[in-house]
């Protein structure tokens, strides 16, 4: 048993995946939460295709190096909000629609940057991570990342509770709730970012949305969805990371798989609102 | 009115305070040809007109007459594109607003006290904790609503009624000297609409200007000193009994058979 659980972390290539796993769940999985009760899951997965030719730009120049990634995925990602932004105010397109076109032409964009390096391990590099090759000073940049991120949220969790529940309510009492949403999404593509080497640019999103999702299917109260959604994303990071470890499985898809099948599991099974639930009310 | 201001120590509410102290019945808000636009249709044409302070205004008119229209504009959602609307006294986010039916979604995980508990928001520092006089006196309006056991319950569980019941209790909370409500008394039931008029009329003895979308007429004659009657182009401005004349009234089906919506008034 210890050396089917504990063995494994010895190696300190292990101990820093872990950790910078561990770090990832505690931001991650209230961002998504928000992200669910402000409905912008699929603008989180435009978000999250939007950062790549940044990122590529950043890896072809450093490497697997995640600040270089990082910051080359926040600009990019940021231009391809203003852009849709622009467009939705200069033409008769709504922004959705609008972003939509913008992150397909970011992944072709991204894809067609890495492919430059002529090597297939690169562009797998890049869009799937490895929580292996996390170095110190990557574990340094998510951690900070963590704690600017629960602070910030922290700072503004009624704001943007209410800001989500009630706009007008809130325009009217506060006014300004572009401020709220705009920091909002700053923290979105940070956690993106943040998520970069460890899960890879295209399944960085899993860890945000897939244990809020299945929270939602256990829990009513926003205290226990976020308790449950921080565990589930712990529970994923650990034991994603084990199975990569024992089957030799890249550790992005590992990890995010292990959150899916809990997903899976809880829309079938959940006490609140799942399938079973729903079946049984119809049939009473 | 006065406690109440005490807890805001805001120095613009302040100001505004001494300045309702010193002007007695002037004007709060004053439109002057104000119309009002969606892109190229027009809701509102040609609107001039007092809200007075401390008055208690119907606005009635048919659907489509551009009633919400007009609330939108004067809580700073929708920006006049002609005429112009002055605030004298008062700001837009000096308004505790409730809107129509609510379109809220009543599956979000939130309790009944939280959201009564939005109330005290523009007070509340970020990140602060509810102090306990806080937590009172949300416990207090929730009590007047007849939700005091309800507080801990999830938004979900509640009726109908008692969900607009729930956002009375945070227009109390509010305490705004101006209270606009958007047809609170659509499909409310007895209980409910009692305790409305209760409010409003506890609100009007405070001194707070309120306008209020209603298409009751019953309600408005009994209750409402002064009715706004709006189908697009103001028909009638003014004390009630003036404005409710078989006249004006068949004026305003006049006016909302060309706005091609049926008829309410």
């Amino acid at each position: 048993m210890y050396d089917l659980l504990v063995e494994p972390f010895q190696y300190v290539f292990m101990k820093r995946a872990l950790t910078s796993c561990l770090s990832l769940s505690l931001s991650c999985a209230p961002v998504g939460v928000f992200l669910i009760l402000r409905r912008m899951t699929l603008m989180g997965d435009a978000l999250s295709h939007s950062v790549l030719p940044g990122a590529a730009i950043g890896y072809v120049i450093a490497g697997l190096s995640l600040g270089a990634m990082g910051l080359g995925g926040i600009i990019s990602g940021l231009c391809v909000a203003m852009l849709s932004a622009l467009t939705s105010r200069l033409t008769h397109l709504k922004e959705d629609a609008s972003f939509a076109g913008f992150f397909i032409i970011s992944v072709g964009l991204g894809v067609l940057i890495i492919s430059t390096r002529h090597n297939t391990i690169d562009l797998m590099h890049v869009l799937f991570g490895s929580a292996l090759a996390v170095n110190q000073s990557a574990l340094i940049l998510i951690s900070s990342i963590t704690t600017f991120t629960l602070v910030v949220l922290a700072i503004i969790y009624r704001a943007l509770i209410v800001e989500c529940f009630d706009a007008a309510f809130f325009k009217a009492n506060r006014g300004k709730g572009w401020i709220h949403h705009g920091i909002f999404l700053f923290l979105v593509v940070l956690n993106l970012v943040a998520g970069f080497q460890a899960l890879g640019t295209l399944l960085s999103l899993g860890m945000m949305i897939l244990p809020a999702l299945t929270a939602r299917f256990w829990f009513r109260r926003l205290v226990n969805i976020l308790l449950m959604t921080v565990g589930g994303a712990l529970f994923s990071s650990y034991s994603g990371l084990l199975l990569a470890y024992h089957f030799n499985l890249p550790t992005g898809p590992a990890i995010v798989l292990v959150a899916g099948a809990l997903y899976t599991f809880s829309l079938v099974f959940g006490i609140r609102g799942s399938m079973m639930q729903t079946l049984i009310q119809r049939n009473s | 009115m006065e406690t109440a201001r005490r807890t805001q120590p805001s120095y613009s509410r302040l100001m505004a305070f001494c300045v309702v102290g010193v002007l007695m019945t002037s004007p709060l808000i004053t439109l002057k040809d104000v119309t009002l636009s969606y892109g190229a249709h027009r809701a509102v044409q040609h609107l001039t007109g007092i809200f007075k302070a401390k008055s208690l205004t119907a606005i009635i008119g048919p659907n489509g007459g551009g009633k919400s229209t007009l609330i939108k504009a004067l809580t700073g959602l929708l920006k006049p594109s002609s005429g112009s609307i002055v605030f004298h006294k008062t700001k837009p986010h000096e308004t505790a607003y409730m809107p129509q039916k609510s379109e809220l979604d009543a599956t979000f995980p939130l309790t009944v006290l939280e959201v009564a508990a939005m109330g005290i928001l523009q007070r509340l520092p970020y990140a602060a904790r509810y102090a306990s006089q806080d937590l009172d006196q949300i416990h207090g309006v929730l009590k007047v609503v007849g939700l005091e056991k309800k507080a801990g319950n999830l938004l979900g569980t509640l009726s109908y009624g008692q969900l607009q019941r729930l956002l009375f209790a945070r227009l109390m909370l509010q305490d705004q000297p101006l209270v606009i409500l958007d047809e609170p008394f659509a499909s409310i039931d007895a209980r409910t609409k009692e305790l409305l008029l209760t409010l409003i009329q506890e609100w009007h003895g405070k001194e707070k200007t309120i306008l209020v979308i209603l298409h009751e007429l019953d309600l408005v004659s009994k209750y409402f000193p002064e009715t706004l009657l709006l189908a697009g182009t103001p028909i009638a401005w003014g004390k009630t009994t003036d404005v409710l004349t078989d006249h004006n009234l068949s004026a305003a089906f006049k006016q909302s058979l060309q706005l091609g919506e049926g008829c309410h008034v």
